[in-house]
């Protein structure tokens, strides 16, 4: 199974999925999905990078070690990011009305995919 | 050559789904174990041969240039990550290794220009502030010495002119004077509309006056002007940037000018906002003396029900400029360190999820890590932490939330 199958998998079994991507943690994108026009990860792949180094500071400075799953609401949409491993992470992006419950899950059972994949 | 055990791993793996499948885009992968073990020529062999078959597959390019630029093929490693910028003039990354490339090559002013562009669209990125410093320092190090074919005189009055309006405007802004700190930016911008450090700062500024135009009047200094007053000092200042043009351009330029170098330790101290914090008053209630507003958390029943909610192992309120209304969070760190870490993620995330066109505010943050979780949640001007344990049930946690969000709103 390749990155993109995983992906694929994700976004079809969550409502409300705008896209999913693998994307190194130095904002490089391995693989994406994107079911709306306008989303693009590979575009953005650095700024979802951003977003997890400063999570993970902000994890070690609460005490909380190891970062595993952010989670980021706005005022249109839902992003998911769960670090697959030091170097990679899954990121997926909903709508508002999407299944927040469901993507996470999702990605959640995910991991272990891509894990199997990149190691 | 650099191997190490796992990369040889990686590329055995991927070697293995590209031969199974040679229109995979699994090269990309493999092309990136390659370089970071130190195999430059295959990772570049990769890459140009999957680039055959995906050639607008940017992130290979970029996998691409990098190995250019370790093997120090720097003309090549130019070309790749000129693609991807003008595929993407937004790509942080695509500039931010243009500015190295350019370092590598002691091309300082056009190292200067990605660095510039990098920080416009993330002014956050301390990497590429600190790369700005250090082109600037290093460009002012090679400029031409005193006494080099300079500019004409109507160019260095000019040149001069503009100096004196962007320390003008500089002081205004430093006064709080922002109206007239952003016109005259406007009028510098408009002499210069290229200029991109510019272009910043006059956001920046009317970004300030729309804040200052929603606080409320009793909010003088407020922790986040005290971090971007830190912050202020590794910043570039005008003078810097008009002194590096001029010395890297000597054609239109004046002979230098004194006294415009910042102090070196200013320039060159690391970017650290973060105040020690005071390893005290931690384990209890801890409401900011002197605010004007405190919140105890026991007297306000939607906090308390959230605190006594099963998982919760601290709660914290705090308005968005980093002042404590309350909080029983227990961590080493100390609340100062606490704030300044909230706050922080908010403004960067949100610069972030803006850059990435999905909203303009974020609304809330979870962080989930091996010891428990953390809920960060806007509520008009005030920020609610929640630390949870890594057994908490997050839906029950996310029902007394809203309960408080209500009850503050």
């Amino acid at each position: 199974m390749d990155f993109k199958a995983i992906l694929n998998e994700i976004v079809a079994n969550v409502d409300g999925a705008i896209g999913a991507g693998l994307v190194g943690t130095d904002g490089i994108v391995i693989e994406q999905i994107a079911l709306k026009g306008d989303f693009n990860i590979s575009d953005v792949g650095a700024e979802y990078a951003t977003i997890i180094k400063n999570a993970k500071k902000a994890s070690e400075n609460f005490g909380l070690g190891k970062t595993s799953e952010i989670l980021i609401s706005t005022e249109k949409a839902t992003m998911i990011m769960n670090t697959v491993s030091a170097d990679y992470f899954v990121a997926i992006a909903l709508n508002l009305e999407g299944n927040l419950g469901r993507g996470r899950l999702e990605v959640k059972k995910a991991l272990p995919k891509f894990e199997k994949e990149l190691t | 050559m650099a191997k190490d055990d796992s990369g040889f791993t990686e590329v055995e793996e991927y070697s293995k789904k590209l031969n199974n499948n040679p229109e995979s885009l699994v090269f990309v992968p493999l092309a990136e174990s390659y370089r970071k073990s130190g195999m430059l020529d295959e990772a570049i062999e990769t890459c140009v041969k999957g680039l055959q078959l995906h050639p607008s597959y940017m992130s290979a390019r970029m996998v691409l240039g990098r190995a250019y630029m370790e093997k120090k093929m720097y003309e090549e490693a130019e070309t790749e990550f000129r693609k991807v910028a003008s595929a993407d003039v937004n790509n942080i990354m695509a500039h931010s290794l243009l500015g190295q490339n350019y370092m590598k090559q002691a091309k300082f002013a056009d190292a200067i220009k990605e660095y510039q562009k990098v920080l416009t669209l993330n002014p956050d990125d301390i990497t590429a502030q600190q790369m700005l410093n250090k082109a600037l320092e290093l460009a002012r190090q090679s400029a031409p010495p005193k006494g080099a074919p300079a500019g004409s005189s109507g160019g260095g009055a000019v040149e001069q002119d503009k100096k004196k309006n962007l320390s003008r405007a500089e002081e205004l802004s430093k006064q709080g004077d922002i109206e007239n700190a952003i016109r005259l930016y406007r009028l510098i911008l408009e002499a210069d509309p290229e200029n991109l450090v510019v272009r910043q700062r006059l956001k920046d500024l009317e970004l300030r006056k729309v804040k200052a135009s929603t606080l409320p009047k009793t909010v003088v200094r407020s922790k986040t002007d005290i971090v971007s007053s830190f912050r202020d000092n590794d910043k570039i200042t005008s003078d810097d940037i008009l002194s590096v043009m001029k010395d890297t351009v000597p054609r239109t330029s004046p002979p230098p000018i004194k006294s415009v170098v910042k102090p070196k330790a200013a320039a060159t101290a690391p970017v650290k906002a973060t105040p020690v914090a005071p390893k005290s008053a931690e384990s209890k209630i801890v409401n900011t003396k002197g605010s004007e507003e405190v919140v105890d958390i026991d007297k306000m029943p939607a906090l308390s029900k959230l605190k006594q909610t099963e998982g919760i192992v601290g709660i914290m309120l705090m308005d968005i400029h980093g002042k404590v209304l309350s909080s029983t969070l227990k961590t080493k760190a100390g609340t100062p360190e606490l704030t300044n870490t909230v706050s922080l993620i908010f403004s960067k995330t949100e610069k972030s999820v803006q850059a990435m066109d999905y909203g303009k505010q974020v609304n809330q943050i979870l962080i989930t890590g091996e010891k428990g979780q953390i809920i960060f949640s806007k509520i008009g001007s005030k920020i609610l932490v929640v630390m949870a344990d890594e057994n908490i049930n997050l839906g029950k946690m996310r029902l007394a939330m809203s309960e408080v969000v209500k009850a503050l709103r």
